[in-house]
Order: C-alpha cells, then sequence, then structure tokens
C-alpha cells in the first residue's frame, strides 16, 4: 500500500492535516510536543533527583528518555484510537483505505518523535554524556515504536468503534502503564517480585530500554533490539488482521 | 457492453435498537439469539445492472434507500446479504467538498480533496491556477476553509471535482448547493460528460436534470425496486407521483442467501 503512488499522495495530506489541527489557536502549536516533555522532566527531576537520582548518572537525560518514549506512545496510540469519530466524514463517506486514517495520526505524532529524539541526543552530549556509536540505534527505535504504536492504534480504533468506553479505560491503562514503565526509577528500585515480571512484561519497558541503551550507553542494547522487533512484529501482525476484519464495517459504525 | 454494476438479492438491513446497551446486544450476537424483528431493511433483495458508461438517475423519496443502495456499490457499506460486482475504479460523492477540513487552507483542502480521490499531485499543482481561477476563488487560497461560505466551499469542491478520474462515478445529492449561477456552470460541466465513457449513478431531487442528462432512471422505494428503464419515462411517472403499484419487479433466478 505503501508502494502505491495515490496512497503515499492521500497520507502525505492527512499528516500535514494533523499537524494544523493540532496547531490551531494555541500559541506553541506543535512545540507543545517538546515543552510538554521538558516541564514532565522538570517536575520529575525535583521529586526524585535526591532519592533515585543519586544512584542513577546523568539521571536528567535518563529521565527525558523514558518520558519522550512513554509520551509518543501515550499520545500517538490515543489520538490515533479516536480518528474515526474526528474525522467521521473522511471514515464514512469517502472510499479510502481506512488504515490510512490510523497511520496518519500516529506518523504525524512519529515524526514528532524523531524531532524529540534528536533533541534527547543533543541534551546528553551537552550535558558530558559520552555518546557512542550506538546512538544510531535511536533510529531503529523511531521505527519500531511507531509501527509499535501503529498496531496497538489499529486495535484501539476498532474497538473504539463497538465500544466508546475504550476510551475511559484506555486513559486508565495508560497512566497504569507510567508506572509500569521504568520512566523514574531504575530497575534495581523494583527489587525482586511481582512487580519486576510486570514490568518485564510491559513492551513500553524494552522500547525506554532499547533508548537508554542508544543513548547513555550500557545495557544490552542489541538484545533490547531484538526483544523490541520481535513483540512489534507480533503485534503488527495481530493489528493488522484485526483491523482487516473490521475494516468493511468502519462507514457504518462511525 | 460490459457490466459496470451488479447488484444480486442485496440485503441491507440495520439494526432498529442501535444505541441501545451494546453490550446486550454483543451478547445476544454471541448467542445467536437476535430476532428478525430488530432489523431494518434499508435494501430488500434488490437486483441493479448497470453497464459500462451507462448515465442512470436513481430516484425515490427521502428514505427509499437511495444513499444506502450507493454506498453498498462504494463498497462502504457491507451488503447482509447477496452479491455485488463492480469493475472499475470509483468516485463516490456524497456531496461535493466531503472530506475538506475545516483547518486546513482552501489551497490545502484541495489538495487533500484531490488526494482522496486519487489525482496525482503533479496533476493537481499544474492545474491549481485554473482550479481556483474555475472556483472564483483566486483571492481565498490562503485563507481557512472555515471561513468559506457554503456556496465557495461547494465550487471549490466542483472545480478539483473536474480532474478526477474515475470510472465510475456515485453522486448522493451532491448537484443541491450553491447559487443560480454555480449551479447553471456546474451543470454545463457535467452535460459535457454525457457522453464520456464514465458509468454514472446520480441520486438527486433534481428531476429536471436526471431527465436530461441520464439514459435510463432506477426508482426504488423502501429499499426495493419500483420500476427502471427509460428516464424521461421513469421520472416522469416518479414525478406524477403516479401510484405504481407497489410490487416491486421481481427479476426471480436469483437464490438469496441469509447468513
Amino acid at each position: 500500500m505503501l508502494f502505491d503512488q495515490s496512497y503515499r499522495n492521500l497520507l502525505r495530506a492527512l499528516v500535514f492535516s494533523q499537524f494544523k489541527r493540532r496547531d490551531q489557536g494555541s500559541l506553541l502549536g506543535v512545540f507543545w510536543s517538546v515543552v510538554n516533555p521538558l516541564l514532565t522532566l522538570i517536575i520529575l527531576y525535583i521529586i526524585f533527583q535526591n532519592r533515585i537520582g543519586t544512584r542513577v548518572e546523568h539521571y536528567a537525560v535518563y529521565l527525558l528518555t523514558g518520558i519522550v518514549v512513554y509520551t509518543h506512545f501515550a499520545n500517538s496510540t490515543s489520538a490515533a484510537m479516536q480518528v474515526f469519530r474526528n474525522m467521521s466524514a473522511l471514515a464514512a463517506e469517502t472510499v479510502i483505505p481506512k488504515d490510512i486514517l490510523v497511520l496518519a495520526a500516529v506518523l504525524s505524532r512519529s515524526i514528532e518523535f524523531a524531532a524529540a529524539c534528536f533533541i534527547c541526543i543533543v541534551i546528553a552530549a551537552l550535558s558530558g554524556v559520552q555518546l557512542t556509536g550506538a546512538v544510531l540505534w535511536i533510529a531503529a527505535l523511531v521505527l519500531l515504536q511507531s509501527l509499535f504504536a501503529l498496531s496497538v492504534a489499529l486495535v484501539l480504533s476498532c474497538l473504539f468503534l463497538y465500544l466508546r468506553d475504550i476510551e475511559h479505560i484506555y486513559q486508565v491503562l495508560l497512566r497504569l502503564l507510567f508506572f509500569l514503565t521504568p520512566i523514574f526509577y531504575d530497575m534495581e528500585f523494583i527489587g525482586d517480585g511481582m512487580v519486576r515480571i510486570l514490568i518485564l512484561m510491559n513492551p513500553l519497558t524494552h522500547l525506554t530500554l532499547l533508548a537508554r541503551g542508544a543513548i547513555l550507553g550500557g545495557g544490552a542494547v542489541l538484545s533490547e533490539l531484538a526483544i523490541c522487533f520481535a513483540m512489534t512484529a507480533v503485534m503488527l501482525g495481530l493489528g493488522l488482521a484485526l483491523f482487516r476484519r473490521f475494516e468493511p464495517y468502519i462507514a457504518e459504525r462511525v | 457492453m460490459a457490466v459496470a454494476i451488479r447488484l444480486e438479492g442485496v440485503d441491507k438491513r440495520f439494526r432498529k435498537d442501535e444505541g441501545r446497551a451494546p453490550l446486550v446486544g454483543i451478547l445476544q450476537d454471541a448467542l445467536g439469539r437476535r430476532r428478525d424483528s430488530v432489523w431494518r431493511y434499508s435494501l430488500n433483495k434488490l437486483n441493479l445492472e448497470i453497464e459500462a458508461g451507462e448515465k442512470v438517475g436513481l430516484v425515490g423519496s427521502n428514505g427509499a434507500g437511495k444513499t444506502t443502495l450507493l454506498k453498498v456499490i462504494a463498497g462502504l457499506y457491507r451488503p447482509s446479504s447477496g452479491q455485488v460486482e463492480v469493475l472499475g475504479r470509483i468516485s463516490y460523492l456524497a456531496g461535493f467538498g466531503t472530506g475538506m477540513l475545516d483547518e486546513l487552507t482552501v489551497e490545502q483542502n484541495a489538495m487533500l480533496y484531490a488526494a482522496i480521490y486519487g489525482v496525482s499531485r503533479e496533476h493537481l499543482q499544474e492545474n491549481l491556477d485554473e482550479i481556483m481561477h474555475w472556483a472564483e476563488l483566486e483571492d481565498f487560497r490562503f485563507t481557512m476553509f472555515k471561513h468559506l461560505s457554503s456556496g465557495m466551499k461547494v465550487r471549490l469542491a466542483f472545480s478539483v471535482y473536474r480532474y478526477f478520474e474515475g470510472d465510475i462515478f456515485l453522486m448522493d445529492e451532491a448537484l443541491s448547493a450553491g447559487d443560480l449561477k454555480f449551479r447553471q456552470r456546474s451543470l454545463e460541466v457535467l452535460l459535457e460528460q454525457k457522453n464520456n465513457d464514465r458509468t454514472m449513478l446520480i441520486a438527486s431531487h433534481n428531476m429536471a436534470f436526471l431527465e436530461e442528462f441520464c439514459d435510463r432512471a432506477v426508482w426504488i422505494e423502501k429499499g426495493r425496486l419500483v420500476a427502471d428503464g427509460d428516464a424521461r419515462e421513469i421520472i416522469g411517472r416518479y414525478r406524477a407521483g403516479a401510484r405504481v403499484v407497489a410490487a416491486p419487479r421481481d427479476h426471480g433466478g436469483s437464490a438469496v442467501s441469509d447468513d
């Protein structure tokens, strides 16, 4: 589908409109996607620097990578989930492949994500982190996480057609996910037990560890990469299969 | 002539109780306990065959199933039973300008609208000046779409429409907006397309236009075919409100499976 010229043409127009849509009536527009994580960083840094922060090297950069990964996942999936409602005329009244709407919503956030990752790297360099060649793996992270978010969004957007409650349920799940991802703590903080297993089962944990491995070094970047790749492949398969099943009913459910 | 659209025994039904406790509906579905009486049939065992290049008018009172029929052909709705075959690339127009977005400018919307209907970017960009000129929106290129009057919006959409390249055009009440001058200009454009090889199925209440533009008309009521034939004759009957005995024509032969 991506190789079809008219599909790409429409995708470009839709991604652009997603940006414009968020830009409307706000002073900073898309820059909020940078400002917002930085503000979150400040809050978490103030709270935790004297506790967990004393143990973790480059704690500010450590926090920022976690926040950036989480923010992209949370924002892109919750925006894409509602895309059929927010663009109901396109979903119900035009003959286009519907996955393109979900893809455009995720992609517009992924472009910001790529920018945010770049800013992370710059901040890391400025604050004295010794960057290595591993930093190039960030490109793989952006790609894998975008595909992973897309897969989740495909599932959510279908569920959303049948059960609007999912919107609220998902917000709660996202909050839970925030605490089940090592954003402001490290794995030592968790100790052994049930919670540790839950955290390790959380896909976002591995995307976060991959981002940290790439920027801060240490950790097993390649094994995290393999885990991220495997779970993205599985999720994408599931997401696409489910979406294909639901796609014919989208126009009448919107 | 090759067949462009063929419908065989097509049913399209919707739940009457939609919007009430979806959980109950899901459970009923799962248990197979759903009774037939909860269904409202928008299309009822409809048979229709349209050949490539035909210009067909679709008439019927409000709620007759015209939009449902067009959406089933467009593939937006899945028929509940029966078969739909379409040969060629479809452009479905639910009014002119559907899909355009308020937060984009006039020019950006022209690009988006063209992209939805598969017009290539280059082709559109080459002709953007002409499109704006035809739509009389040269001074509004960078205006937000939401600030346009509804007439301007339709003009923009129609101006882009002239560059669409589908094989099959399905139009739903697309001809009812705009001022007199625009109507005249748009009808002129459409009438120029009368003898091209596009297949067109047009649902409209503009009988004068349908009579002039279409060779054939299809009249449906309550999801059933009432009459099908020469445009002038059918529209004449529809217009006169002649109560054709509501026994829908039976094409017979097509087994309707219920799933």
